[in-house]
Formats: C-alpha cells, structure tokens, sequence
C-alpha cells in the first residue's frame, strides 16, 4: 500500500461509507427503515478505527508518515485523535440508530452528514497544511450545522442551526483571515514552515495578529468564552444524540489543531500566545460555571458545563509542550466518553420529540427508570471530578501540569471553579432522586432501550469508569502523543 | 507627418479599432433583425417586412427612428438607479465580450493587431465572466421594475441563465484543453492546420462539446426553444415590459449582441474561427496583398452568419419547453454529458501525448 | 502604487462598506458584488489576469447572482421594511466601529512595519492558468480532492433543509 493511501485509510474508508450510505438510500423504497444505512455507517466507523489501529501499527514499526507533499503527517498525536472520533462517531450512531421516530426524517442522510463530518475532524487532526485544516474545519462545520438542526419544523431547531450557521460562518472566517495573515508574514501555511520564518522574521507582529484571529477562529469551536454566547441555544435546539456528537469530536479536532499550530507551529510566539490562552481559559471556567447556574433547560445546562470543560482543557496549554499535549489529549477522552454518555441518556429518556427537558421534569425520574438515573448520576458525578471517574484523573492531569509550570493562580481558579461547577450538577441529581411530583416525568410513557442503545451507553459507561480506575494505560499512549516538530521537512523550499 | 510614439499609435488604432468594430456590430445588430423577419416570413409562407426601402432594407432605419422618438415612460413605483443602470449592464456586456473576439488572421502594423481589439491571453474567461455579469441586466430589470410580470420573467431568465452557464462553461473545456491556451488567438491556431480536418468539431473530435455549447448557447440567449422569460402568453413581455422608448431597445439590442457573440465564439472555437475550411490548399492563388488579409475575415463573417441563420431556422422550427423540462434538461442531460465530454477528452489527450 | 490601483482599491471598499451599511438587501447584494469587482480589479492590477477574471466569473457572475436570485425569490426587500431604521451612534455600531478600527490600525501598523524574509526583487510569481493548474495538482492536490468531501456534504445538507420531511408534508 502506498504511503498515500495508508496515510488517508480512516478518512477513506468513512468517505467511501458515506458514499454508499448514500448511493443505497434511493435503493430503499420510500416509507421502510433506514436502519440498514445506519448499520452500514456503523460499520463503516468501526473500520475506520480499525484503520487508524492498523497505521499505529506501521507508525510505531516506521516512525512518522507524511504524505501529499507534506500536507498530512500521521504520528501518534493524530492517530490518537482518529481513534476518539472514531470512538465518538461509533457510539452516537449506536445511540441514535433508534432515535428516529417515523422512518422519514431523512435518516439516510443523518448517517451520511454524520460521516462526512467525521472525515471532516479527522483532516483537521492529521494535516499540518493550515490550507488542508481550513477544508476540514469547514466539512466538520457545514454537517454539524445541518445536523443541529435536524428535527426540522421546530422553532428551537431552525433557531439552532441558523445560529450555529451564521456565527460558525463568521469565526471561520477569522480562522481563514488568520492562516492569510501568517503566509503574510511567513510565506507558508504549513506548519513546519511557520515556525521556520517566525524563527528568522525580524517583525512578527503580523504573525502575533494572525494566531489571536486563529485563537478567535478555533475559540469558537471549542465554546470558550467570550466566543461561547452560542452555545446554549445550539445546544438546546439540536437532538440529543447530535448535542453529544458536536460537544465532544469537533471540539477534540479544534483541541487538536490548536495544540499543532500553537506548540509546532508558532513555539516563537510561546510568550504571546500564553496570555490569551489563559484569558480564555479563566472566562469560559468562570462564564460557563456561574451561568449553568441559573440554566433549568438541562441541555441548556450542559451546553455551559461544556463551555466550563473547554476552559478547564485550555487550561492544559499552559503547561510544558509534554505536559500540555498528555493533558490535553487525556482530558479531551474523558470529556468525550462522560459528555457523550450524558446526552445518550437524555436522548434515551425524551426520544426524538424531546417533551422532558427541564430540572423540574426530571424530579423523581429514578423511581420510574433506576437504571438511567444511575447512569446519568454516574456521568454526572464524573463531570464533576469524583474520583474513580475519568473527570477526576482528566482535572488532575490539567491542573498538575498547569501547577508544575508555574501558573499556581490558575489552578487556583480552576478548583474554585470545580467547586461552583459541584452545585448545579448535584442539582440535577437531587432532581433525579427526589420524590415525584404531580406533573413530573412519571407520567410520561417510558421508552424501551434497545439493544444498540444499550451497549452505546455501556460503552461511555466504561469507558468513563475505566479512564476513573486505571487511566495508566491511557497515559502512557497519549505521552507518546506529543507531535515532533517537522523542522526537517521546514526548510525545504515551497517552489517547485 | 506629425511623428507619434508607438504608445500613441497603440492608442489611435485601437480606438479606431473600437470604433470600427461598434458600428460594425451594432449595424449587423439590426440587420440581423431584419433578416430574422425576413427568414422567418419566407419559412412561413409570407414576405416580411417589405415596404421601406427596396426589398424592406431601410425597415432597420425606420426602428430605429421609432424607437428614439417614442416617449421614454418610467413608472412611478419602479427603483429608479437600477431601473436605468440595468438596460446599460445588458448591453455593455454584450458588446465587451465583441472586443476579445480576433475577427481576420494576424496582421499587424506596427506591432498592433488589426483584427482583434484586445488580444489577452485569458480572452476566453473573459468573455465568460463579462456574459456572466449580464445577467445582472435581466436581473435587476426584472427587480426594479416593480411588476409581477417582469419580476417572473427575470426570475426565470436568471435561474436558466445561471444553470446553462455550467454547462456552456464545461463545454468548452475539451477545446481548451486541445489548445492548452485560454488565448482565443491560440485557440484558432489549435485547429488551422490542415483547414476543416483540423476545426474542433470534426479533427479535434468535439463534436459533443459543440452541441452542448449550440443548446447552452441559446439557452443563455434566451433564444428560441428556451424563450421562456418572453413566454408572451404568460408574461407580456417577460422582464421588459415595462420598459419603453432606447431602455428597450438597448435590451433588443443586447439581445441581438449577444447572439453574435455566441455565434463568434461558436465559430473561434469549433469551426477554427477565421482560417479557411480549404486550410493551406488555397493559400496559392492569393499569396499576398489585400485579398490575403481579407480573405480570411470573409470566411469568419460567413461562418457566424450560418450561425445566425441556424438560430433563426430554430426558431422558426421549435416549439417552446416546458419549464420543469427546460430545468431538467440542463441539470440532468447536458451538464453530466459536458463532464463525460471532458473526461473523454482528458483521457484521449492524455494517452496521445 | 498605481492610479489604477487606487481606483479598484476605492471602489472595492467603498462597495463593501456600502454592502454593510446599506438597508435595502438587494442593494447590500450589488455593492457587494461591486466591491468584489474591485477586489478582482487589484488582481489585475497586480498582473494576475487569471486569478481575476476568475474572481469575476465565480463570486460575481455566480455567487452574488444566486444571492441577488436568493433575495428576489423570497422577497427580501419586503423583510427590511421591517427592520427598524438603525441609530448611527447605536452602542453596537459605536463598539463594532472602535474594534473595527482597532484591529485595522493594528494591521496596518504590521503591515507597515513588515520586513519580508527575502528581499523582494525576485519577479512577482506567475499566476497564469498553466501555473494555478501545476499548483492544484501537485502541492494542493489533496486539498482539491477533499473539497469534493466538503461540497458532497453542503449538498447533502441542501437536500435536507429544501426537501420537507413526511410530517410537514402532511
């Protein structure tokens, strides 16, 4: 197999899965099931992961790909996150293969956007082109604007999704403006020769502009503060299963990218770049905690845990390069396998007409459904940062690299945010397990989990426990992870 | 003898050139009405205009002294800038995509090209996106007139404008790749070595890519079978039926202006533009001088005017499209059948060399 | 810098800031369109025919025409008679023209302080079809291929905003 080809076969094979997803959805006559598609999707992700396996493999045994004339370069750091969206996309297919209620709400499509979208992230993990990063950042955008708003007909919905879209829109374009910029000042948007030029430019002030309008760009993605206001409402409109897709992998490719770029691509600019990344990073702990507080639409809710959790994971990039890229990475898995697990809960419980969405509907759910109360505490619990659960191991890792740094102050914000962060969640709880009122979900006809549910929300369960008990094994991958610096590839010359 | 510079000698004989060239153009604008009419009546069975001057040859003359002297009406409620500015889009556009368009051989006298008046070497593009900033005409016509009418009839005129122009655009692709040039000097050079053995459409095996171009073409023209946007039946008048006196007649003339173009272009890049359908087997009898030089503009006037004579036989001949059919045609059949047209081209090319 | 520079220069952002402050969308549309031929008028002016009469040929003969299409369709000039008339010295406006205007002069001072790696006399780099073609084949060869992912995807989604789903049908 060419080094071409090996180094694409993730995004390969989810692409030609969504080609055929859609080549097969005309085949089924109108009115039937679209399940077949969305077993074909999961397999499709399911080999893909395999893939990116495969090219550890290789990797380990041959050390760093890189094709396409130096746009892409696959090494552990990016193979790491193939194998989370990968993970990610598998379980929000599982959980939402039964999420439809009649058999035309355009399913067929849903898988393939869901897909595409993933091609989308995995491009902005593995390419050190910022050209190539632009492009994904765009697919995993345009299908997560289209899938935010697929329960099409309700004003929440068509609010969701425009939102997303225009202001989506707007911080690519800062994102674009910002890789214009640095070829201004650099002459390349490849990230070896970025930090080649900035190494011997004698005025970077154009480049210190152009990483503050990418920071502006992917700050947006992530949902760090101020580049949050979005967040609540998307998250409010889009379906459950969608909510947990977009929370977790677009932000782990934005993660991604920001780590490449920032600790690759601009390390002159180490000292500038720092102080915005910690202004985010206290804004969004402080925004997103203090404004969950007042939230009673859970998803609501969860959309500012979620924008408080990007602010505890840039928190991590004030660490050592290793330190940062361990954090980081680790935090990003954690994240992703609680935050997934919560919304496929809710999904479960409220289905796809999403009647239960307050604190208050959710007041005596554990009499009428034990075991997804339990489940939703657990990943509650873990969002927190119990111990025994990923939150907890992801929160030290961050902090401890932060502390080791030097940035005590921000640690120090970082718990006292944890602190504030433990009284909304256990609001929800004490929610869950208190005694039912009269107009309360206990009247709302319980839905059967079915057997794909069932093992998606295993699968975020264990994973969520598992990185809690021995998050050993994790670590040791992801400190591999920490992306070498392609200074040999820098100087070579651009002309052909 | 006043001694001129070479700049300023460049810049007589161009505005020469240009001059030439419009009243060239917009004298065979109106003719071509004129022979519209008189083609049309003959193919139904009647004269046509035959009363002002012999054989009707001054009715062109007698229109366009109507259309000067009629009363320019504007209607109160209409968006005034616009409503003026959109006449003036369509017909500019029509007439600078003429400027690209080499009319005879090289010839030059003192370093300038004689027949053609800009000689760039994306002409080819050019022409595209000057074509393709008309539709703004029809467009804004349409918008500001502030009539259901009108605004229907540029609706549709731009939704079919805008889907032809895909096709139109990757028709061409087959013959740019054989000249490897946008150049349309280059273009006709491609296809001028052994006469019409060498023309696009038969030597260089374009025969596809030509006929997508002959239906796109008239689709873009809003011409006969796809003159939906002037459907009299539905629409009065389409997007200028509010539109009197010059305003109309700078939209009939731009109509007419871009006919000619299209039948330029059509014949520059299939049928090997000014060179001759003999190729060198005639080049004895007139080796030099005047006959030389002119010859060749004689076989690009000839060549455009079958074009112009098919569109009218066209039009005479078929009934209009439905507009659903009208969509699907150009989304369906011609644009995959222009990328299958490319692919082949690509790959004959490909293997040849 | 060139007169002709300056003309396109003008028109290019007299058209866009006219796009923003205009209250008419189709007004908004053409402006925009006009500012865009300006933008293709520096390439020009630069010695990049190419880049600019494609620039011409796909946002303004393309995309601003679909939008211009967009906004008749659907009417949108009846929408901004309902926009209320906005205040010149709104909070909004006042806040968005001092970042603007930050952030511009912060460019322009990087811009003026710039000192490029290497010197500039080499010739501005050719950027004919021939060169924009090599470019796309070779070193952005992947790219071009991705971008078929992306607008696959943009498709997909059209479907599914357009297309109405069995309950909005019935």
């Amino acid at each position: 197999m060419s080094t071409n080809l090996l180094a694409l076969l993730p995004e390969l094979v989810l692409t030609i899965t969504g080609v055929l997803v859609m080549v097969l959805e005309p085949v089924i006559p109108a009115g039937k099931s679209r399940k077949p598609l969305g077993w074909l999707a999961i397999l499709g992700s399911l080999l893909s992961g395999l893939a990116a396996f495969y090219q550890l493999q290789i990797v380990n045994a041959q050390g760093t790909l890189t094709a396409f004339y130096s746009t892409i370069q696959i090494d552990p750091f990016s193979i790491f996150f193939h194998l989370l969206i990968a993970a990610v996309v598998l379980v929000t297919l599982l959980g939402s293969l039964d999420y439809f209620e009649s058999p035309i709400t355009h399913a067929g499509e849903y898988f393939a956007l869901v897909l595409f979208g993933a091609v989308g992230m995995m491009f902005m993990t593995s390419s050190v082109e910022l050209l190539m990063v632009f492009i994904g950042l765009e697919i995993s955008s345009i299908s997560t604007y289209i899938l935010a708003g697929f329960r099409k007909g309700r004003a929440t919905a068509s609010e969701s999704s425009i939102k997303y879209f225009l202001l989506g829109s707007f911080a690519t374009a800062f994102f674009l403006y910002g890789v214009a910029l640095i070829y201004g000042a650099t002459g390349s948007t490849s990230i070896g020769p970025i930090a080649a030029g900035l190494a011997i430019t004698r005025t970077p002030t154009m480049a210190i502009l152009a990483v503050a309008m990418v920071l502006i760009g992917l700050g947006f993605k992530v949902s760090a503060a101020p580049f949050h206001v979005w967040t609540p409402d998307v998250y409010q409109g889009a379906p459950a299963p969608v909510v947990g897709l977009m929370s977790t992998a677009p932000k782990a490719a934005a993660f991604a990218v920001l780590l490449r770029f920032l600790f690759n691509g601009t390390p002159m600019l180490h000292g500038h770049w720092i102080l915005l990344i910690e202004i985010l990073a206290v804004a969004s702990m402080c925004l997103g905690n203090l404004g969950a507080l007042k939230q009673h639409d859970v998803k609501r809710l969860l959309a500012y845990s979620s924008i408080a959790h990007a602010g505890y994971l840039l928190v991590a990039f004030t660490g050592t390069h290793q330190n940062a890229v361990a954090g980081a990475c680790f935090y990003t898995a954690t994240y992703a396998a609680m935050n997934v697990g919560a919304f496929l809960v809710l999904s479960q419980l409220s289905g796809f007409s999403e009647r239960i969405r307050s604190i208050e509907d959710f007041t005596g759910l554990a009499l009428k459904r034990p075991g997804m109360s339990a489940l939703l505490g657990f990943f509650l619990l873990s969002l927190i940062g119990i111990p025994f659960t990923g939150g907890f191991f992801g929160k030290f890792y961050v902090f401890s690299g932060a502390l080791q740094n030097g940035h005590v102050w921000l640690g120090i914000v970082g718990l006292a945010n944890s602190g504030v962060a433990c009284f909304y969640y256990l609001r929800l709880l004490a929610a869950i397990y208190s005694r039912p009122t009269s107009d309360s979900v206990a009247y709302i006809p319980v839905r059967k989990v079915t057997a794909p549910a069932a093992v998606a929300l295993a699968a975020t369960a264990l994973a969520t426990l598992g990185l809690g008990i021995l998050p050993n094994k994790l670590v040791h991958l992801v400190e591999r992870a920490t992306p070498t610096t392609t200074a040999a590839v820098a100087v070579q010359p651009t002309q052909q | 003898m006043i001694h001129l510079s070479a700049f300023q000698i460049f810049l007589l004989l161009t505005v020469l050139k240009i001059a030439v060239v419009l009243v060239i153009t917009l004298t065979a604008v109106a003719y071509t009405v004129l022979l519209e009419r008189k083609v049309l009546g003959r193919m139904q069975n009647r004269w046509g205009p035959s009363r002002v001057g012999p054989f009707g040859l001054l009715q062109p003359l007698a229109d366009g002294i109507k259309l000067f002297l009629k009363e320019d009406l504007m209607p109160l409620a209409v968006e005034r800038p616009l409503f003026v500015a959109a006449p003036v889009i369509a017909l500019a556009c029509a007439l600078i995509s003429i400027s690209m368009v080499p009319f005879g051989a090289e010839t030059t006298y003192q370093g300038v090209d004689l027949f053609q008046i800009a000689n760039i070497n994306v002409g080819l593009l050019i022409i595209l996106g000057v074509t393709s900033i008309g539709v703004y005409g029809i467009a804004l016509s349409g918008w500001s007139s502030n009539n259901k009418y009108s605004l229907f009839g540029s609706l549709r005129s731009t939704a079919q404008v805008i889907s032809y122009e895909l096709a139109l655009g990757l028709s061409l692709v087959g013959v740019i790749l054989r000249a490897g040039s946008l150049s349309l000097r280059d273009i006709v050079n491609s296809q001028s070595a052994h006469g019409a053995r060498s023309w696009n459409i038969f030597g260089g095996l374009q025969i596809v890519g030509f006929f997508i171009y002959l239906m796109a073409a008239y689709a873009e023209t809003n011409r006969s079978p796809f003159d939906l946007p002037e459907a009299e039946s539905e629409l009065v008048a389409g997007y200028h039926t509010e539109y009197s006196s010059m305003k109309f007649a700078m939209f009939f003339m731009a109509e007419y202006a871009n006919m000619i173009t299209v039948a330029c272009v059509a014949t520059l890049l299939f049928f090997g533009g000014a060179s001759s359908p003999f190729g060198h087997l005639t080049d004895h009898l007139f080796a030099t001088g005047f006959i030389h030089a002119v010859l060749p503009i004689f076989w690009f006037v000839f060549k455009v005017f079958s074009f112009i004579l098919l569109y009218i036989w066209v039009r005479a001949t078929l009934p209009r499209f439905r507009y659903d059919q009208l969509m699907g045609f150009g989304w369906k059949f011609l644009l995959p059948l222009a990328m299958v047209n490319i692919l082949a081209t690509a790959l004959v090319l490909a293997f040849r060399s | 810098m060139s007169l002709f520079f300056l003309i396109t220069a003008a028109i290019a952002i007299g058209g866009t800031l006219a796009a923003m402050t205009r209250r008419n969308p189709i007004h908004c549309i053409l402006s925009l369109a006009l500012g865009l031929v300006g933008v293709a008028g520096v390439y020009l002016a630069l010695g990049a025919q190419f880049v600019g009469f494609t620039q011409i040929l796909v946002y303004v003969g393309a995309v601003a025409i679909l939008a211009t299409f967009a906004l008749m369709m659907t009417q949108g000039h009846i929408v901004s008679a309902l926009i209320e008339p906005r205040r010149a010295f709104s909070r909004s406006s006042v806040s968005g023209f001092v970042t603007a205007a930050g952030v511009f002069s912060v460019l322009g001072w990087a811009a003026q302080s710039y000192r490029p790696l290497t010197p500039s006399t080499q010739q501005a780099p050719a950027a004919g079809a021939k060169e924009v073609g090599v470019a796309l084949m070779h070193t952005y060869v992947l790219p071009l291929e991705v971008i078929g992912v992306l607008l696959t995807a943009a498709l997909i989604g059209a479907v599914v905003i357009a297309l109405p789903s069995e309950e909005e049908r019935s």
